[in-house]
């Protein structure tokens, strides 16, 4: 068990990878070899500590015989909400295999591009290059490190100038073998004007063990686009899940990202929205539900480089028998961000004892022309709440499921897109239930 | 600026005028001390000082054993910038004079430094005591005869260890250990001076008690060391200020302030800091608030090149209430790093924090909080508010809020904004005949008035003053 060099050649000369690719595994290799398992100490994991938690490296492998396939097993397993039959394209990655279709109606005109990242790779260095691994540092932790060394499976996504995807781009990334571990890598690379919603989505189906899930995703959005990225994580309580987003924003681009966090074991999510254009409306939605032996850690920072801007996010959970949670944001305004409006917000709703949330929301303001405020709250359920819902005869289960889906409607109400909007309610529904 | 309409009596001042574009307490007294000091920290330092005080052993040992906990601890590596401090370079140990309790018989020089700064004149107008320290020692001390009568004892801290070496024992380092941090390691190991408060019993001190604290030697190291007991049921309001003249190298104010507040007793505690913008004011405050009891800290960071100060509270008895006020203002070369921490411990317990700060001409305030609710402190509630003004494009402002809430019947809330000085308030006040940098005084004066309406009249006025003047030529 563990991860070897060799692991990582190994997985390069499978795909037959140009040398390019294999330069950067090996650098972010020299990364892992040099990194340790965070501590409490580095104030990043400050309320997250891998050794308490019993996590080590040495549990998990890659799994063997990696290769590409354009097969799509049957079953995603019956974990698995189908989100709609209507889709711009479809992927999953099952172990060893990474298959992505298209419905070809759509896509064959105006050079649109859905793909895998490694068919991306070979047929499409030309736009891969200068994105792929651009936001993405492979050296900002161990686990950055080893996903950078070791990457496989993940889309690509292209939409040309004044180009729109309606439909969603959905791709699964499921782990199928107790002990082995995923590392997708997406790139969505959207130009001037054009329109895209992308859905990624986790889970595991009778694993009966661990697996170790260790995933980025870069999303370039440039000048005017219209981007919605959707991330749900439903893992089986033996995951660990690691998740490295990071978004670049164009001018007058509007960009929403939603984090749905529901299973696994553990999970850390980091998510990264450079401003770098002028006039833009950036939306940052998080929804979590963490229950019995789960710990989630979300990461987030709203980095304003450029003036005129506008970001708000808005992370809200509910915890329940011994869940821990952890949320720390940032938003940072550099000198440049005049007339930025940025906004944050975490609430955690506590519905038992053991529960526990930390929540640490921070600014860094150089610019004064700006509004900017953070809000942060924990606190439990209201019993007049919950005491007017059973004084009108509905009992206190379902008074208190009644609840926390009103806490979480503020952030759906955010969403917008009716068919994201649809699936992740009928996930809570059945999360709830 | 219109100042007549502010402070008529403080317009007709000539030397009030002079010093407006100056740090006002920048000037700096040729003193002559009674010995020679000597720079740089050893284990031979420590047994100079403990050998000067003629200390008992137990504080020189626990000295000996500070020292070796601030070697062993690393710099903090979070907060502001601390690279810059050469602990060899600092006195560690200065002592001005023997301490007197008649203003008339302090040396000349120490007297004038008090007389400048208005000491004498706020004793006799509204003080229940004052203590004033120069340098390392307390040079003078008085205490109102009716408090002493009543039993409160309110001394400095090396006679307290002297005349009242129990009471000194049972309490020293308690509150904030030796190894709590560096800068406290560093506090135990040469502290000297300070303040020593012991509250009967259903005592109620109430007027002010006051300290004053000046550094005037350059790269002088204070270390005041401050202790205050306030018995069951009993009430005190303590007031510390500090400044320090202008010099082109650093000096280093490291203090321990350890309060206990037992049950159903209130203690307030009030800092206004105005150390010039070379001295690096880097803290530990610590206050443990006993059944149904009230601590306060109201904490103002006017000055200082470098302040990283957090006064906490730890609410271990059922039902006690924190409450911290906390003013910073930044100029040109700051950098304040202020904050608060509450630990809940016991049940029932609330606390409030409302945190104020400014930023200007470069500077960058900040608030750095923490606030913890065990578990099993069922009930416990807390609110963060923090406001932070950025007055033009060159300042910064930065807030870290930490809460962590082990409890399911706790609650927290945080609240945090930044912004800039409105237009639309600019405004409204300009078209009222009130000119920009008056308005922008007036706005930021209304900004903190939270804070200054709490403070005792002299001390509100004071800060009004001191904004007004660093207000003072801030419109370009």
């Amino acid at each position: 068990m563990g991860f070897a060099r060799s692991d990582v050649e190994a997985l390069s000369a499978s795909l037959n990878e140009p040398d390019w690719v294999l330069e950067r595994r090996l650098e972010a290799w020299t990364w892992f070899e040099k990194m340790e398992l965070p501590g409490e100490k580095e104030e990043p994991w400050r309320y997250t500590n891998l050794a308490r938690l019993k996590f080590k490296l040495d549990d998990f492998s890659v799994v063997p015989a990696v290769g590409k396939e354009s097969v799509v097993p049957s079953s995603a397993g019956s974990s698995w909400v189908e989100l709609s039959p209507d889709r711009s394209g479809e992927g999953h990655q099952y172990g060893s295999t990474v298959s992505m279709t298209r419905p070809d109606m759509e896509l064959d005109s105006g050079g649109v591009i859905v793909a895998d990242i490694h068919t991306a790779i070979e047929q499409h260095p030309e736009l891969v290059k200068p994105h792929l691994f651009s936001q993405f540092d492979s050296a900002t932790h161990i686990f950055s490190a080893l996903h950078g060394a070791l990457f496989f499976g993940g889309a690509f996504i292209y939409v040309p100038r004044g180009k729109t995807l309606s439909l969603p781009v959905e791709y699964g990334c499921h782990i199928t073998k107790a002990g082995t571990s995923i590392f997708p890598h997406t790139l969505v690379v959207v130009e001037e004007n054009a329109e895209v919603c992308y859905l990624e989505r986790f889970s595991s189906s009778g694993l009966g063990g661990s697996g170790l899930s260790d995933a980025a995703i870069e999303v370039v959005a440039g000048q005017a686009s219209r981007v919605f990225v959707a991330t749900i994580q439903d893992y089986e309580k033996g995951v660990w899940h690691f998740h490295n987003h990071r978004y670049r924003t164009g001018r007058d681009a509007s960009f929403k990202s939603l984090v749905v966090t529901l299973g696994g074991k553990f999970s850390r999510t980091e998510v990264t929205t450079e401003i770098l254009g002028e006039g833009n409306s950036v939306d940052m939605m998080g929804i979590y539900l963490a229950g019995e032996g789960q710990h989630f850690d979300f990461r987030t920072l709203q980095d304003h480089a450029a003036p005129h801007s506008t970001s708000d996010l808005l992370y809200k959970g509910a915890l329940k028998d011994n869940a821990r949670t952890v949320y720390s944001g940032q938003i940072r305004v550099r000198p440049e961000g005049r007339e930025t409006d940025a906004y944050q917000t975490n609430r955690n709703l506590i519905l038992s004892d053991n529960a526990m949330a930390n929540s640490k929301p921070e600014l860094e303001i150089e610019n004064n022309d700006v509004r900017c405020s953070h809000a942060a709250s924990v606190g439990q359920m209201d019993e007049n709440e919950v005491f007017y819902l059973q004084s009108r005869g509905i009992d206190r289960i379902s008074a208190e499921r009644l609840i926390v889906k009103g806490f979480l409607e503020e952030v759906l109400g955010k969403v917008g897109r009716k068919d994201i909007r649809g699936m992740v309610e009928h996930l809570l529904e059945e999360k709830l239930s | 600026m219109a100042i007549e309409q502010f402070d008529p009596v403080l317009a007709e001042n000539e030397a009030v005028r002079k010093i407006q574009e100056a740090y006002k307490y920048g000037w700096h007294d040729a003193t002559s001390y009674d010995e020679a000091p000597s720079r740089g920290l050893s284990h031979e330092v420590i047994d100079m000082i403990s050998d000067r005080k003629n200390e008992p052993d137990w504080m020189r040992k626990n000295r000996h054993k500070a020292l070796d906990y601030f070697y062993r601890r690393p710099m903090p590596t979070w907060g502001a910038d601390l690279s810059a401090i050469d602990f060899d370079n600092i006195f560690y140990y200065i002592k001005p004079t023997n301490k007197v309790s008649k203003w008339e018989d302090m040396p000349e020089s120490i007297k004038d430094t008090w007389d400048k700064l208005g000491i004498p004149e706020a004793e006799k107008n509204f003080l229940g005591g004052v203590t004033a320290q120069y340098e390392s020692e307390v040079v003078y001390h008085s205490t109102q005869k009716h408090l002493e009568e009543m039993g409160v004892i309110f001394t400095d801290m090396d006679s307290a260890l002297r005349d009242h070496p129990d009471l000194v024992k049972e309490y020293f380092g308690t509150i904030i250990p030796a190894n709590d941090n560096k800068f406290a390691a560093l506090n135990t190991a040469v502290w000297s001076g300070g303040s020593f408060i012991w509250v009967p019993k259903g005592v109620s001190v109430e007027v002010p008690l006051q300290a004053y604290f000046r550094i005037n030697q350059e790269n002088m190291g204070q270390f005041e060391r401050t202790l205050i007991i306030c018995e069951d049921e009993s009430w005190v309001h303590y007031v510390e200020g500090c400044s320090a003249p202008v010099y082109s190298s650093d000096s280093l104010h490291s203090a321990v302030v350890e309060i206990v507040v037992k049950d159903k007793a209130r203690c307030r505690y009030t800092t206004i800091q105005n150390w010039s913008n070379n001295v690096y004011n880097l803290v530990t405050k610590r206050a443990v608030a006993h059944k149904d009891a009230t601590m306060e800290w109201i904490d103002g960071n006017l000055g200082s090149k470098v302040t990283m100060k957090y006064p906490a509270v730890i609410l271990a008895g059922e039902g006690a209430k924190a409450e911290i006020l906390s003013v910073a203002y930044a100029g040109t070369g700051m950098h304040l790093d202020a904050g608060a921490k509450v630990t809940h411990v016991a049940p029932n317990t609330q606390s409030t924090i409302v945190s104020k700060s400014i930023s200007k001409d470069g500077g960058r305030a900040g608030y750095r909080g923490l606030v913890r609710i065990d578990d099993g402190a069922t009930n416990a509630r807390s609110t963060v508010r923090c406001d932070a003004l950025i007055l033009d494009e060159d300042s910064r402002s930065d807030t870290y809020p930490y809460n962590e809430i082990e409890e399911e019947t706790g609650s927290v809330g945080h609240e945090a904004t930044v912004s800039k000085v409105g237009d639309e308030q600019l405004f409204y006040l300009q078209s009222r005949g009130i000119d920009e940098t008056e308005a922008m005084s007036l706005i930021v004066r209304g900004f903190i008035e939270p804070i200054t309406k709490e403070l005792p009249l002299e001390y509100s006025v004071e800060l009004n003053r001191l904004i007004q003047l660093q207000m003072e030529g801030s419109i370009g």
